[in-house]
């Protein structure tokens, strides 16, 4: 027999390759748009500090915590407006969108490539991974972004200015690296991870363009709810108990939930490939 | 044309999609009301006990979606509206390319009549889904809330001398609702007619759908980095407005967005061929 | 290779689909699907690639029951709609991409199995620029590629011109000289009599009859 049972790297590594050639624009673009938004924050700077504010030159460590706090709690309260930071709900919408687009027609016109890896579990294994894979490119692209804007002046150390911080998120705060790496790196990729796995689940049940508006509203949803079980709040550094911002989010509580409901996605998605009739409708 | 206009409705209206995002522009609407309207109906017996006291009772206005700026329905709904608009019909057209059902209707109608019958499909059902959380909840807070007419000196709504068609929220405010409702149509519903555009170069069913709420959401990004939020679309259609903005640009926006995609579709439905 | 259909019903959003579907398959012969649109004959040929899961009864490959022993079939290649091809690749890099999944075709088997449904290797033109009938000829090309023991076409001759029918008709025959299994469906009653050995009339998702004697 000519072709014999697909090797799983193989399979892995064609997902890896598709997924980049589906999605190479839209990391271009979060690219050029965090360059946008780190140009127009040192502009902002820069005229903070015309109009008389004593401010350190920015730091690496400013530029990324600036990009990547999310909101503070939110009190409902009349007459205080709900308000969506952009630069957060910008990054986990594309996200959202290069997952929803990898895996859009995966229960439809890529039966091709389900057939030639001839087992589902692995099939799915690979999905699983390459949703993960786009998560932590994404994140890479912002760090590049940052990285490209140290040309433009910016100093090359992660340490964050309480100063920049007073001006930028009304209050100065201070953090050791490791802590700054868990509460603004690893706690949100982890939980930007939970939130792909539970899209890219969605998908073999519902509609991509329901999950995508599923993600919206999970995304939504947690800005107003400080709650750990409402697993968008990892994604919401300022919320940390560690931060002084009055937030309730422990690290622990919320690392716990995803990691659950990760493990749940994979496991669903498991046994719901075995059972789905892959009918390719246009 | 009105028969192929009539099946092309018949289309829009009257498939799983529509119903799903019924349900859940619906659901929006009765969330909002079951949480942020229902409850506080209990404090309207106290202006009637107490008719002394000092402030405003809540009202069906200040009880609406449209103004309740302080819970996320009215942001989530903002969001959300884009993507639910363009989700039943609006990939219409590149699945019946691809399927190979515009051949059948060229052979029975011109490709004139196919592309108008098309876009008003995708503008009316689009422009309905739009209005739907807004209407609902109208209806709703109206039959819980009494009719106050609003005050200035209130200072509840976002509502003010540099903001849209205020002089008629506060003399007309059933035309101000009336007002929001058809630019919200409107609008939603030539975004939506973006999809048509695009189909004739992308091949992908999600992107082609996503497209409207891509254009509506770099917007929302682009204004919010260089700080001119009163041109975003996000905040203008808002009955809340909450942002400066001028009633010209804001109508002049609408007008071109509808007139551009509906010029972009005819030109290229006209000379595309058709595989 | 021996494919058995045992007394396999699928019932979909509460229609059933296939009624007690019992057919046997062999190599070395070509297998005709006739019947009118939505009688089941692409329902049948997802049951027997595994795409589908049957609500009651088996498919059996060389005593393997699909859906237990193995989730498809170990040598397959299928036609049942045009698949995901991208859009910005030519149509070789097109097969090369898929055939990476597994390794084990080469790039001169991929330009055989282009050039035998009648396009060119070395055309530079992307995917996009594809008309239909190109587009159902890269489809045929990648369910041939490697030539595996079972092969699926889903009325492959649709938008195909006469020369490009011509190409398959043979393309099919030689496939049957190397004794694999073809199943296959057309509308043409003309063109199915000339390829099949085997001709299996399907009606209202049951089998009718069929006429013609494998090998």
């Amino acid at each position: 027999m000519k072709r014999k049972t697909a090797c799983f790297s193989h399979v892995l590594l064609h997902d890896i390759r598709y997924s980049i050639l589906i999605s190479w624009k839209k990391y271009l673009a979060l690219f050029l748009v965090t360059e946008a938004i780190i140009g127009a924050l040192m502009v902002r700077i820069q005229s903070d500090c015309q109009l008389g504010m004593v401010l350190p030159p920015l730091t690496a460590g400013d530029v990324l915590t600036y990009l990547l706090s999310g909101a503070k709690i939110f009190r409902y309260g009349a007459g205080i407006p709900f308000e969506i930071p952009y630069i957060w709900i910008f990054i986990y919408l594309m996200i959202a969108f290069i997952v929803g687009e990898n895996h859009a027609n995966l229960m439809t016109s890529r039966y091709m490539e389900l057939l030639l890896s001839q087992e589902k579990h692995r099939w799915w294994a690979s999905k699983c991974i390459v949703t993960v894979l786009d998560v932590l490119l994404a994140y890479v692209t912002i760090f590049a972004a940052v990285g490209i804007s140290l040309f433009w002046g910016i100093k090359p150390v992660l340490k964050i200015s309480p100063d920049i911080m007073k001006a930028l998120i009304w209050k100065a705060f201070t953090l050791k690296p490791n802590q700054w790496t868990v509460i603004f790196v690893l706690l949100p990729i982890l939980t930007s991870v939970c939130i792909s796995l539970l899209q890219t689940v969605s998908i073999l049940f519902f509609k991509p363009m329901i999950c995508f508006t599923g993600v919206i509203t999970l995304l939504v949803v947690s800005l107003f709810y400080c709650n750990p079980a409402v697993i968008g709040n990892g994604t919401l550094p300022l919320r940390n108990t560690i931060l002084p911002f009055e937030g309730t989010i422990r690290t622990l509580d919320v690392a716990l939930a995803d990691a659950v409901l990760i493990v749940a996605s994979i496991i669903i998605g498991n046994i719901k490939i075995k059972k789905v009739d892959l009918l390719s409708e246009v | 044309m009105k028969n192929i206009f009539s099946v092309e409705l018949r289309r829009a209206f009257d498939n799983k999609k529509m119903f799903t995002a019924w349900l859940i522009s619906l659901g929006i609407a009765f969330f909002h009301y079951f949480t942020c309207e229902f409850p506080y109906r209990i404090y309207i017996r106290d202006y009637l006990d107490y008719p002394g006291m000092f402030i405003l009772p809540h009202n069906s206005f200040s009880m609406w979606l449209g103004f309740d700026g302080a819970s996320f329905y009215l942001a989530l709904s903002y969001l959300v509206i884009p993507v639910l608009a363009s989700f039943p019909f609006a990939g219409s057209f590149l699945q019946d390319k691809k399927t190979g059902y515009l051949k059948n209707v060229l052979s029975r109608a011109t490709r004139i009549q196919y592309g108008v019958a098309k876009y008003f499909a995708v503008f009316i059902s689009a422009g309905t889904i739009a209005v739907t959380p807004l209407l609902a909840d109208f209806l709703l807070s109206s039959a819980t809330y009494p009719y106050i007419g609003p005050l200035p000196a209130e200072g509840c709504f976002g509502v003010y001398e540099t903001t849209m068609f205020h002089s008629l929220f506060y003399s007309m405010p059933y035309w101000y609702v009336v007002a929001f409702l058809a630019l919200n149509f409107v609008f939603f519903g030539a975004l939506a007619t973006l999809s048509l555009c695009v189909a004739f170069s992308v091949e992908r069913l999600f992107f082609v759908e996503l497209f409207p709420f891509l254009v509506y959401f770099i917007l929302y990004i682009a204004l919010n980095v260089f700080n001119l939020v009163q041109y975003c679309p996000f905040f203008f259609l808002r009955p809340d407005q909450g942002v400066e903005c001028n009633p010209v640009f804001v109508l002049g926006v609408t007008a071109a967005l509808l007139v551009g995609s509906f010029l972009f579709y005819a030109f290229h439905m006209k000379h595309e061929d058709v595989f | 290779m021996k494919i058995e259909m045992k007394d396999y019903c699928k019932t979909l959003r509460g229609a059933e689909v296939l009624k007690h579907i019992n057919m046997t398959f062999t190599s070395g012969n070509v297998y005709g699907l006739k019947g009118q649109n939505g009688c089941g004959k692409t329902m049948m040929m997802r049951a027997i690639c595994g795409l589908i899961l049957p609500t009651s009864g088996e498919v059996l490959i060389d005593g393997k029951v699909l859906g237990k022993d193995m989730s498809f079939p170990e040598s397959v290649g299928v036609l049942i709609e045009n698949p995901a091809f991208i859009n910005a690749y030519t149509g070789f890099k097109n097969l090369r991409f898929l055939a990476d999944i597994q390794k084990k075709i080469t790039d001169e088997e991929i330009r055989e199995a282009i050039t035998e449904v009648g396009l060119d290797p070395d055309d530079k033109r992307s995917y996009r620029k594809y008309s239909l009938g190109m587009k159902e000829r890269l489809g045929i090309a990648a369910a041939i590629m490697g030539t595996p023991e079972l092969i699926i076409l889903d009325e492959p001759l649709n938008g195909i011109d006469e020369s490009g029918v011509e190409m398959i008709k043979k393309l099919i025959a030689d496939l049957k000289e190397k004794s694999k299994l073809v199943i296959m469906s057309c509308h043409d009653a003309e063109d199915l009599y000339s390829l099949c050995n085997v001709v299996v009339n399907v009606s209202a998702g049951k089998i009718i009859s069929t006429e013609g004697e494998a090998k």
